[in-house]
């Protein structure tokens, strides 16, 4: 495959190994390693802490706990969750206490001389348990379309269920990890590796007793977030500020994989009841689904990932009556956080399965099911409310069609089914749409500072953090083109809060969006200036000592090119002239050469008390098919074929684009599959490092994967016609999962509907073997 | 015999290096991250299964000839120092190139194939690992990519971009690494240090390193832990479940290097790698050879042990259903003398061995496979590669003429405190013929007596009923390709 656009602005650190990530900054003399010690109950009563003993081990300088903070309580959303459990710890891996020494080893051996004692309470350790108590935490939500009990008795089919998607853990590869150095007067200086800069340093100031101006944190890049980091960062980056704050020294805090795994937060598990009523055809007259997810023993994130399940449960269909509530539970388990997605492939999970199951009822192939209910034309709506414009989920359903040659090889399919003794096929095509924007309007804002330098080199800085999703080289390839540069003389800065305030963490897919967006404004505005000084050049202005260009107000500058490194006047033949060259005219005649650029994203609102608004920009969408194949003896599955076609409206980077298409493809297949949370009897998490906690290896990606886009140019509404990829090719991950579901109905295992997320080996052997027993 | 050495000796891209304090007990990738500041190789999960710490290892073994040292990819999160004894490592930082970059890297960048970079630079070492095994200008399928890459973990790209930058890379144009850094006068150096015994002390630790099974012997009755990798007991190390403090290798016996192919049997020495016992062992051992390629990864192929993987007698040894099936033979050594014991009688209970704290298993005899023996060796995982077995079988039947079963041996890992044998099931196979065993009723009836023989325990990896219900299933799957195999039909080519 050979790309247009230049590679990953990072690609050649990352292959030779050069680029910083936090663990890699040298050590400083002095610097303090930071061991965190948690919980190993779910839920219980401190009774006794004793370090004494501890406090001795030579090479420890302290000990710290809830009472050396100013202030115990954080939440993104609501401040609900303590820093440091002082009575009652809430979930196995919840901090107590934080031990700082010069070594690792130092803190360990300190560790464990910590005397502690908790006196177990009763714990409710899963989902199920949360429902049946009605264990609950926060509001619930609703949203309603028409009217679902009216139309219910009037269709000539109904069929209900429950439907259960498992959690997943991000594994990022490089765990959570700060540095922070102490700066004069009380300051501190935060490196780490988070999503969200902005509330790390807002959430270390809260907890240390500081102002927001004393803190600054930095970003540099992260090996990996896809939401893990855009909240739990704070909380482990502030107990590495606490040791700073105590000692005046540099505390290093770097979670090992297995600690990060068994402390930190995942993707929610949810067990939501449906009720559907349909046609002959599978055209759905009415949905019911009442969203139940598992929020942890903290709020995080969860209101507003269970806002975007319900927002997600019609995905490409049109639900002529819905009605959508959600309820969290409460569980004595780490709290449940953003995972690319954010709560979107939970609820279209849900429809996608019920295309299934109406399948299924009808004997007719789920691909018609879909057909039959996709949304069509320009003016249908969402269950809330939005108009599903510049709908181009048909086109991209008979491409696919055609593309993959899905109707032939059904019949392929069906005829290797017939004669084999030990494998089973199936094949399945499902779609996404997915809504563009935080569904909390205030976070739809970014700010970005774009400085030239003398020599016409360019320095950027965005709100937007670098996770690998490639942000940073979306937004070097907006200001090279806004500037007419070369994309090597635009360098991306490290995000630091101390250049980009307020921000929004980078997610929702949004962060090229937002943050480009600023980014384009600046250069905008930089562009304007040097263009009017141009054309008074051009005009036959002469600076000299008596007279100084400045900027005159009534030139038009709008026909003024930018490109090749150059200033062109298309009006005029002989107008052109090196950028770098007005650049230094500009800088000796006082003109500014930064500017700073702020963006909103317009037309977008939306009503919790009504349920209905506009909350989505807009929607990227794409489609998926996929074949695989089951062993019957072992349950084992192969995924043999994807083949993927997106709308990204008009790519800015094709490369990247195309990677995270196909790794978030793969990040959804690894939850529909192989990626199985364990915990035990106790509420631990026994698979907590990759030996037991399975995400695909390179053997389990398509045997043939095809990637496609279409062509879309009519996005006006966001940066350069470009749409978001971050999240949506997650939900395509589905299509594995209900091509799994097809296998077993060509199987003859009739009853599919048992079938849950993920569809582990066991589970699907369990099925084809009528149900095992002592499931895990 | 020449006096002990007070020291190890590496080298590390091109420099040679004498350790002899507590940086000889660290793992490599702390001892290249921390006190090297190389931090090219990174560290996740700390325990070999990611390969984010991938490097290179020319291991100079006693008595070996520089034309057989081979610059190889290991895991250096689980590799102690002390194991590196006269080898020569190199790192992302080291790899060789006749422009700024190497072949992989640059295909790396032309082809996308990086996201957040933290394991690019695993990959590209065991690209260049690969390239190295296979020679430059060799050509690249997706198939080889993903066989040698399967010990790397991507959760960016979903390896689309890094297989296609596999097959993109200009390998003409890559240097040998053997031939950059591996000089006849490097090869001496290493080579001649391999006959000095090393003795180093640093309270608490101890690293002995003798040059002769009684030595070793005599050295773990002093107490200590007698090794041939430690790609087990690094993972222990780093999870803070081993904390033995006294070593002892077996890396400068010669004889532990050592295959020997008879037409009875293969004696495999206590530190021959899987790696190359599965090239020695292609043509007598074909089903293990097979198997082998979805064992582990190459970091650990290259480095772990047969005998190792025996040692440890974890109940879920992959190899060890198929030694128990071949009634295999260990050689102990003790201060004194050496005995032989069979590997059925070896596992007495749960990591509980007919072995005497100060005996090692100096090497294991392997019978070969009956000629016209049915073999099939099966593994069950939750991902199929590069995972640890939720069961896995051995299965053997002999044939006469008049194909009934005139000897069997069923082996099973995953199901008990150690892997078994099923003597009792066996004798209810005797003197059945191939088209009675693979009927039907036959198959249900076997696979579900089979299954009741044993007791599993659920797990993370599966629960008891998942377990006996593959018990059963990988029975009748081998009865399936035992009856494809007598009669062969269309439908048998089906099995991919």
């Amino acid at each position: 495959m050979a790309f247009k656009d230049p590679p990953h602005d990072s690609a050649l650190g990352h292959v030779t190994g050069t680029s910083e990530f936090i663990d890699d900054r040298p050590r400083q003399a002095g610097e303090l390693q930071v061991l965190v010690v948690y919980s190993t109950v779910a839920h219980g009563h401190i009774t006794q802490i004793d370090v004494a003993a501890a406090s001795q081990v030579d090479g420890v300088h302290g000990i710290y706990s809830h009472r050396d903070l100013a202030h115990n309580r954080w939440g993104s959303i609501v401040q609900d969750q303590p820093l440091l459990a002082a009575d009652e710890v809430n979930y196995v891996g919840e901090p107590i206490l934080v031990i700082a020494a010069e070594s690792m080893p130092a803190a360990k051996a300190a560790q464990a001389l910590i005397v502690m004692e908790i006196k177990p309470a009763p714990a409710v350790l899963d989902i199920h348990a949360a429902k049946q108590q009605q264990h609950l935490m926060g509001q619930t939500y609703r949203l309603n379309k028409g009217q679902v009990d009216a139309q219910w008795p009037l269709a000539p089919h109904q069929l209900q269920g429950e439907f259960i998607n498992g959690g997943q853990e991000q594994f990022y590869l490089e765990s959570q990890a700060a540095i922070v150095y102490p700066e004069e007067n009380g300051c501190l200086h935060v490196h780490v590796s988070a999503q969200h800069p902005t509330e790390v340093q807002h959430v270390v100031a809260h907890a240390l007793g500081l102002q927001q101006h004393q803190v600054v944190a930095t970003v540099k890049r992260m090996g990996g977030g896809f939401g893990g980091k855009e909240s739990q960062s704070a909380h482990y980056a502030t107990l590495a500020a606490l040791v700073t704050q105590q000692t005046g020294r540099p505390a290093r805090l770097v979670l090992n994989k297995d600690d990060d795994m068994i402390a930190t937060g995942k993707r929610h598990p949810f067990a939501s009841d449906y009720r559907v009523a349909f046609d002959e055809a599978g055209r759905i007259q009415a949905l019911q689904v009442d969203f139940f997810t598992d929020g942890g023993a903290y709020l995080d994130l969860t209101p507003a990932i269970l806002q975007r399940a319900m927002f997600h449960v019609d995905n490409a269909y049109d639900l002529p009556h819905a009605l959508i509530t959600g309820t969290i539970g409460r569980t004595h388990t780490h709290p449940h956080t953003a995972f690319r997605g954010f709560g979107g492939p939970q609820g279209a999970a849900v429809i996608e399965h019920i295309m299934e199951e109406i399948a299924a009822h009808l004997q007719l192939d789920a691909l018609d099911v879909r057909l039959a209910n996709c949304y069509r034309g320009e003016h249908s709506t969402t269950p809330y409310g939005q108009t599903v414009a510049h709908n181009v989920l048909p086109e991209l359903f008979d491409q696919l069609v055609a593309s993959s040659a899905y109707r032939q090889r059904r019949t392929e399919l069906q005829q290797f089914n017939q004669t084999s003794r030990h494998l089973v096929k199936g094949l399945a095509l499902t779609a996404v749409k997915f809504g563009i924007s935080f569904t909390t309007r205030f976070l739809n804002q970014g700010n970005a500072l774009v400085n030239v330098h003398l020599d016409g080199t360019v320095q950027v800085s965005t709100g937007a953090t670098e996770m690998g999703q490639g942000v940073n080289s979306k937004i070097r390839q907006i200001v090279s083109e806004a500037l007419g540069i070369d994309p090597h003389d635009v360098r991306m800065m490290p995000t630091s809060t101390e250049k980009n305030a307020n921000t929004s963490a980078t997610a929702a897919s949004s962060g090229s969006d937002i943050n480009g967006s600023a980014a384009h404004i600046a250069c905008q505005k930089i562009t304007r200036r040097l263009a009017n000084i141009a054309l008074q050049l051009w005009h036959g202005f002469v600076p000299s000592p008596s007279q100084e260009l400045s900027i005159q107000p009534g030139i038009d500058t709008s026909a003024v090119e930018f490109r090749d490194g150059l200033l062109i006047n298309p009006l005029e033949p002989d107008q052109t002239m090196p950028f770098k060259e007005v650049v230094k005219v500009a800088y000796l005649n006082r003109i500014s050469l930064s500017d700073y650029g702020h963006y909103r994203t317009p037309d977008i609102h939306f009503d919790p008390a009504t349920g209905q608004g506009r909350p989505f920009l807009y929607f990227t969408n794409g489609v998926a098919a996929s074949e695989v194949s089951l062993d019957l003896f072992t349950g084992e599955v192969k995924v043999l074929r994807s083949d993927i076609l997106m709308d990204l409206g008009r790519l800015i980077c094709d490369g990247i684009d195309h990677g995270q298409t196909a790794g978030g493809f793969v990040q959804g297949m690894g939850w529909v599959t192989s990626e199985q949370l364990y915990y035990d009897a106790n509420g631990q998490l026994l698979s907590h490092s990759p030996t037991t906690y399975k995400i695909p290896s390179i053997h389990d990606m398509p045997r043939e994967f095809n990637i496609d886009f279409i062509e879309n140019h009519r996005n006006e509404m966001n940066i350069r016609g470009s749409k978001a990829v971050g999240e949506p090719p997650l939900l395509l991950g589905l299509s594995v999962w209900c091509a799994i579901k097809d296998a077993l109905r060509e199987a003859g295992w009739s009853d599919t509907s048992k079938l849950a997320i993920p569809a582990t080996h066991e589970a699907i052997l369990s099925l084809l073997s009528g149900g095992l027993t002592d499931q895990p | 015999m020449t006096a002990s050495r007070d020291h190890i000796l590496i080298y590390l891209n091109g420099q040679r290096r004498e350790l002899r304090g507590a940086e000889v007990f660290m793992t490599l990738s702390d001892y290249l991250r921390y006190e090297r500041h190389l931090t090219g190789t990174k560290v996740v999960c700390a325990e070999g299964d990611c390969g984010a710490c991938s490097v290179l290892v020319g291991a100079v073994k006693p008595e070996t000839k520089a034309d057989a040292v081979e610059y190889r990819v290991i895991n250096a999160c689980i590799q102690f120092m002390h194991g590196l004894d006269c080898c020569h490592i190199i790192t992302i930082e080291g790899l060789p190139s006749e422009g700024d970059l190497h072949p992989v890297q640059s295909a790396m960048i032309k082809a996308q194939a990086t996201q957040c970079g933290f394991c690019t630079p695993g990959f590209v070492m065991a690209a260049a690992g690969m390239i190295e095994h296979r020679g430059p200008g060799c050509q690249i399928s997706t198939q080889q990519a993903k066989n040698y890459l399967t010990g790397n973990l991507c959760r960016c790209t979903g390896y689309l971009s890094i297989i296609q930058a596999m097959g993109q890379t200009d390998t003409q144009a890559c240097l040998s690494i053997k031939d950059h850094y591996h000089p006849a006068s490097v090869h001496q150096d290493l080579l001649q240090h391999t006959t000095q015994a090393v003795h180093l002390e640093q309270a608490p630790h101890r690293f002995v390193s003798p040059t002769t099974a009684t030595a070793a012997a005599a050295a773990l009755s002093d107490g200590g832990q007698v090794f041939a990798a430690a790609t087990d007991l690094g993972v222990q190390h780093n999870k803070g479940h081993w904390s033995e403090q006294r070593a002892i290798s077996l890396n400068l016996i010669p004889a532990m290097h050592r295959i020997d192919i008879n037409d009875q049997h293969t004696r495999v020495g206590a530190r021959v790698t899987l790696h190359a016992l599965e090239e020695a062992l292609a043509e007598v051992q074909p089903e293990w050879a097979q198997f082998m390629h979805i064992f582990a990864s190459p970091q650990i192929k290259n480095n772990a042990t047969l005998v190792g993987n025996v040692a440890n007698g974890s109940p879920i040894g992959d190899n060890l259903p198929w030694l128990l099936a071949l009634d295999a033979t260990l050689t102990l050594q003790g201060p004194t003398q050496s005995r032989q014991v069979k590997l059925n009688d070896y596992y007495q209970g749960y990591k509980q061995f007919n072995r005497q704290e100060d005996e090692l298993i100096t090497h294991i005899d392997i019978p070969h496979r009956p000629a016209e023996g049915f073999l099939r060796l099966y593994k069950v995982s939750q991902r199929r590669d590069l995972d640890i077995s939720c069961v896995s079988t051995a299965m053997l039947l002999t044939l006469d003429a008049e194909q009934r079963v005139e000897h069997a041996a069923i082996a099973l890992g995953g199901v008990a405190a150690t892997a078994l044998r099923l003597p009792e099931f066996e004798q209810l196979l005797i003197g059945r013929s191939v088209t009675e065993l693979t009927s039907d009723d036959s198959q249900q009836a076997l696979g579900q007596q089979l299954a009741a023989q044993v007791k599993p325990l659920s797990d993370v990896r599966g629960s008891a009923a998942f377990r006996s219900q593959l018990v059963s299933n990988l029975w009748r799957k081998f009865m399936l390709e035992l009856g494809d195999a007598r009669a062969p039909t269309p439908e048998a080519k089906h099995g991919v």
